[in-house]
């Protein structure tokens, strides 16, 4: 071996490259499918979970081949250019896939093309990326003669890589370029980093890799310089947006924006849905959602709109004389911008007028902000379908809504409804967020409708407006809209058709949605399953029933089977802790970062900073151990002590949850240090294990030069569990049994992995 | 099925408290059903369902297309008779009628099931089920055509999904309506065999078809039928004697080429003749339609005004409250005569179903 042995230093950099190209190809690849999809967080764990499972069935292939030392790491330079170049293609694929598929543009999709384009689009970066992670380790232990280490280190070299390329593709690369721009940026990375680990290879075996090498990047260069990106980008948005005149495409923090033009029409959709049109908006909609309560109020002088006010709601508020301030708070200023950069008469008229206060940011921050007091509350947001979304919808939302009312304020919301009939997935929804509104406000009036909207206050006057009384201010106000007129607020409040929905609701059984216990969103998520895929409708009826006895026996059962399994091979212990491991960093990680959106959404742009804690975490405490293995004498008793570790931490967490349960803590930087310094905690005992399970799963299967091979299996088996947990925690969950319960979920598995570590026998 | 008792128990009640009795009682799996019409048996146990353009050969233990008729030993069963998933009192502007018993209230029913797959569908909840899948009321057609009536209803409408699914209950509730004076009108997607609807034309009063588009691609992609039966049943039942007014859900990029829609109400001016009238409706992204803009109020009224040229006499817009296209005008003088807002007739200025200025007969039945 001519290479240095012992030094692995020029490995650094391409390791560095590797784990940013992970992180940096799963994020641009979830936003494209996201588009696609127009996402929940069932659709987030899947396209996670792809990922995942590509990437474990990369690592699982790449530990039986093992061949990246010999050739020279030509193995692993040619996977490294394979990867750069299968990037934008998957982002292409991506934009393309309804027309491969043979669905129209203009359709949502189903789980099972969820499931076909996330494979579809993952694979290849997915699969070669962990294969590419084993090769790294079969590389360093080459060149620095540790095989025991080489995983742990690589493991810590490519964790620091995903913690630089996550800060850079959150903050510089998706709001700055395009994703084809990023995917050539990440491409030319890779070639340059092959060229560095080529430039130390043994002479004999530099020509290949060295020469395609330096071949792509300049092919990368020079068609980065000649706007082969835009053409991409072009050529590609042609056939995701098909015969549609998008004028405008761009990624903000939050959200895909796109504007389409036609006949003089505007629609700004984001994430692919539609949700703003100007100059006409659906004038039904935004006449009954305005004009309802403030028709009801007997003078509304000031209203707050939280979300969705440009393009029709305000220019309806402002029709009513006795409005004297309107505050419109609006999470994404991109958003706003796009609408400004098309500007049509209502928009402008909107946005520039004297009454109207912008207000940029997070609307639960703004309510625990403001020291205004106001007349009508409008909450215009979509029904949630992730996490981030919910909190607008919980108990602890609209007590923060009812202490910025003024006496006799009221608060409305839109929710999907019928006029037709109701299913007991929509019945549920408006169950749901009937009991939440009820625990804040005592006294609430649904108006029935295809959208039904809910009106609540604390004056009981709300609950008995009549036609009569509101079309008598229609007539002292002066105003005249065009949907609503005497005849048309007599239809909408007509005593049969409230006096159904009454029945309909009163014998639904929903719960209330809170903070920690979004079962809102759960309920959401089930009805929207039922658009695109119905056959999901059994699944999430069962799921919707889980308590914590039922999810904990279930569990118990797993841990069994793994008992038996693991006294008849001995090999399947180690793994089978690992993915547990895997399942448990994953459902720590959800609830972290959904419990800081909880209390910090407003900071979105921190969730870099959460990734790069518990990254980091992860990091440290695979360095910690690699760095001592050769002082650890007993590896079995150290893994014992991680899995008890672990399962405290789980207890603790149960704990935590609870008392933040309790209080409203939001806001507090003691709270804000906690987070982070949970995530750390969280992921540092999670990736203590990897390195000593890849050393101990040789002494468990018997096979003495496992610790190489290993490698691959144990990294699988950790993706494996945590693809489990991405798509399991989001989904049901976390919804269904809230925090805390998820927590002693946890709790118990990790005890029974213990308990399994304790007494499996070894080979 | 519902006792003796339990029946004229119904009928002291009036719709409300109907609904209040009957509510729920059938679950999924146990919808009463009675033998179809329009069937043939075949070999093997199978049957040929006769109903509609589709004609599904059902092996026994099936439903068909529709998923509301069931082969059960043979024997085709209409799932969902006497069992309606939806009862509502509508204006009957809603389905949309605008020449036709205007400002009446109409006793509306569907029962679930649907013969076409349309990915834009209003009320996807029932249409794209089985009345074995959806909770139904209990409510023979006697009951029906009494709940009407005693609501002072003029007419019962069979809507919100396809009615030709739930043929069985609809002729046996219209001929009752029709006993009890009350009239018969349908919102239909026109998928119908001339047989059935030719028995049905004989208690059917008005007839809103959506005409959903005007090429046998838009109907194959988009909603999985065929345009060529919608337009003979619209031949039939302008034959037959039926009011017929036409909705055309405007869709962007999928059937707002104003050459087809010119192409249209021209077959339409000369099939059904000038004073048939047709309604443009704005879309909005629903059911699996989602990731498409809403109709430019531009191209409604570029579709209007083209249908106008083509010769048609009343052509309004619909899905856009305040717009002038919601209004009747006379077609000879111009005059506003019936001003509208969504489903509500704010003006009715008609004499005897003529123009108050220029004496003009305007079609329809207005009283």
């Amino acid at each position: 071996m001519s290479e240095k042995a012992g030094s692995y230093s020029n490995l650094i950099l391409p390791l560095l490259v590797l784990g940013a190209s992970g992180i940096v190809a799963q994020t641009v690849l979830l936003r494209e499918l996201l588009i696609l999809f127009a996402g929940n967080e069932l659709s987030l764990g899947i396209i996670i979970g792809a990922w995942v499972a590509c990437e474990a069935l990369g690592s699982l292939s790449a530990g039986r081949g093992l061949r990246f030392a010999r050739s020279g790491g030509r193995t692993f330079v040619l996977a490294s250019l394979l990867f750069s170049l299968l990037f934008p293609l998957a982002i292409y694929l991506a934009r393309i896939y309804k027309e491969l598929a043979g669905i129209p543009a203009e359709l949502g999709v189903g789980f099972g093309h969820l499931f076909a384009a996330s494979f579809l689009v993952m694979t290849s970066v997915g699969f070669l990326h962990g294969f590419l992670f084993i090769g790294a380790c079969s590389l360093l232990a080459e060149r620095s003669g540790a095989a025991a280490t080489a995983a742990g280190r690589v493991y810590f070299w490519e964790t620091a890589g995903t913690v630089i390329g996550g800060i850079a593709v959150s903050y510089l690369l998706i709001p700055y370029l395009n994703s084809f721009q990023t995917a050539l940026l990440m491409a030319l990375a890779n070639g340059f980093a092959s060229l560095l680990l080529v430039s130390t290879s043994a002479k004999g075996k530099r020509l290949l890799p060295g020469g395609a090498a330096i071949l792509f990047s300049l092919a990368v260069l020079v068609f980065l310089a000649r706007g082969g990106a835009e053409w991409l980008q072009r050529v590609s948005l042609a056939g995701e947006w098909k015969g549609k005149e998008v004028v405008a495409y761009r990624n903000s923090f939050y959200q895909n924006i796109a504007v389409v033009r036609n006949e003089g029409q505007y629609t700004f959709f984001t994430d692919g849905v539609p949700l703003v049109t100007t100059p006409v908006p659906d004038i039904a909609y935004v006449e009954e959602f305005v004009h309802f309560p403030l028709l009801a109020h007997p003078a509304p002088a000031s209203v707050l709109v939280l979300g969705g006010g440009a393009g029709g709601v305000i220019a309806e508020i402002l029709r009513h004389p006795t409005v004297r301030r309107i505050d419109y708070v609006e999470s994404d200023p991109a958003l706003l911008q796009a609408i400004r950069d098309f500007p049509t008469q209502l928009t402008t008229a909107e946005l520039a007028n004297p009454l109207v206060h912008l207000h940029y940011g997070d609307p639960r921050l703004y309510l625990r902000r403001t020291a205004l007091r106001y007349d009508i509350v409008l909450l215009n947001l979509p029904l949630p379908q992730t996490m981030q979304a919910n909190r607008h919808f919980t108990s602890q939302c609209f007590a923060a809504i009812r202490g910025v009312m003024n006496k006799g304020g009221i608060f409305a919301m839109p929710v999907t409804g019928s006029l037709t009939y109701y299913t007991p997935q929509l019945k549920a929804v408006n169950a749901s967020c009937l009991a939440t509104i009820a625990a804040a406000f005592p006294h609430r009036l649904v108006v029935p409708g295809d959208t039904n909207l809910l009106l609540a206050s604390a004056d009981p006057r709300v609950a008995a407006v009549t036609p009569q009384l509101l079309a008598a201010r229609l007539n002292d106000r002066k105003i005249a809209p065009r949907l609503i007129t005497p005849e048309h607020l007599a239809l909408r409040l007509d005593g049969e058709k409230m006096e159904w929905l009454g029945r309909i609701l009163q014998g639904a059984r929903a719960e209330v949605n809170r903070d920690f216990s979004p079962m809102g969103l759960y309920y959401n998520m089930a009805h929207r399953t039922l658009l695109f895929s119905p056959q999901l409708k059994g699944m999430f009826q069962l799921a919707g029933g889980i308590t914590l006895p039922a999810a904990v026996t279930a569990l118990l059962a797993l841990l069994l089977l793994a008992f038996l399994l693991a006294a008849r091979y001995p090999a399947v212990t180690v793994p089978a802790v690992i993915s547990a491991t895997g399942f448990s960093a994953m459902i720590f990680e959800l609830l972290l970062f959904f419990g800081f959106q909880l209390l910090y959404g407003h900071v979105f742009q921190l969730v870099g900073v959460l990734t790069c804690a518990f990254m980091g975490g992860i990091a440290t405490g695979s360095l910690a151990v690699t760095a001592s293995m050769a002082k650890i004498r007993n590896d079995r008793r150290l893994l014992l002590l991680m899995e008890c570790a672990i399962f405290l931490f789980a207890v603790f967490l149960a704990v935590v949850f609870k008392l933040f349960a309790a209080g409203d803590s939001a806001g507090s930087p003691a709270v804000y240090a906690s987070f982070i310094l949970l995530l750390i905690a969280a992921g540092f005992l999670t990736g203590m294990e990897f390195p000593l399970a890849v050393r101990l799963s040789a002494r468990f299967s018997g096979d003495a030069f496992a610790a190489e091979r290993s490698s691959g299996l144990i990294y699988g088996a950790d993706l494996a569990g945590g693809f489990v947990g991405g798509l399991l925690g989001g989904t049901f969950l976390i919804p269904v049994l809230g925090f805390t319960s998820c927590c002693i979920l946890v709790a118990v598995l990790k005890g029974g992995t213990l308990l399994l570590a304790v007494f499996a026998r070894e080979a | 099925m519902l006792g003796r008792r339990d029946f004229l128990k119904l009928l002291l009640f009036s719709s409300l408290a109907m609904k209040a009795e009957a509510a729920e009682i059938f679950r999924k799996g146990n919808a009463p059903s009675r033998e179809a019409l329009y069937y043939r048996k075949l070999e093997s146990g199978r049957v040929a369902c006769l109903l509609c353009p589709r004609g599904c050969t059902i092996a026994a233990g099936s439903t068909g297309f529709c998923r509301a008729r069931k082969n059960i030993g043979g024997t085709l069963y209409a799932l969902g008779y006497a069992a309606p998933c939806a009862i509502h009192l509508d204006p009957i502007e809603k389905k949309p009628f605008f020449h036709f018993l205007p400002k009446s209230r109409a006793y509306s029913i569907a029962s679930a099931g649907c013969n076409l797959r349309c990915k834009f569908c209003q009320n996807w909840e029932i249409s794209q089920s089985s009345p074995l899948d959806t909770f139904n009321y209990t409510a023979p057609p006697e009951s029906i055509a009494h709940a009407a009536a005693r609501q002072g209803c003029k007419s019962i409408a069979y809507t919100y999904t396809e009615p030709t699914n739930y043929f069985e209950f609809m002729l046996d509730t219209a001929k009752t309506g029709r006993d009890e004076g009350i009239l018969n009108v349908y919102h239909s997607n026109g998928f119908i065999n001339r047989e059935p609807l030719k028995e049905l034309c004989r208690f059917l009063d008005a007839a809103n078809i959506d005409l959903k588009g005007f090429t046998p691609a838009f109907y194959r992609e988009v909603c999985e039928g065929e345009l060529e039966p919608v337009l003979e049943t619209l031949k039939s039942l302008k034959r037959e004697g039926v009011w017929v007014e036409i909705t055309n859900l405007v869709i962007p990029g999928k059937n707002d080429d104003l050459t087809v829609i010119r192409r249209m109400a021209e077959w339409v001016r000369a099939n059904l003749g000038p004073e048939t009238p047709l309604h443009f409706s704005r879309f909005f992204p629903l059911y699996r339609m989602t990731h498409i803009p809403p109709t430019p109020v531009e191209t409604l009224e570029k579709a209007r005004s083209s249908a106008r040229q083509a010769g048609l006499k009343y052509v309004y817009v619909g899905n856009v409250p305040g717009n002038a296209g919601e209004n009747t005008y006379c077609p000879k003088c111009a005059r506003l005569l019936v001003r509208r807002s969504g489903f509500s007739v704010l003006e009715l200025q008609l004499k005897e179903g003529r123009c108050p200025s220029c004496g003009t007969r305007i079609h329809g039945r207005w009283t």
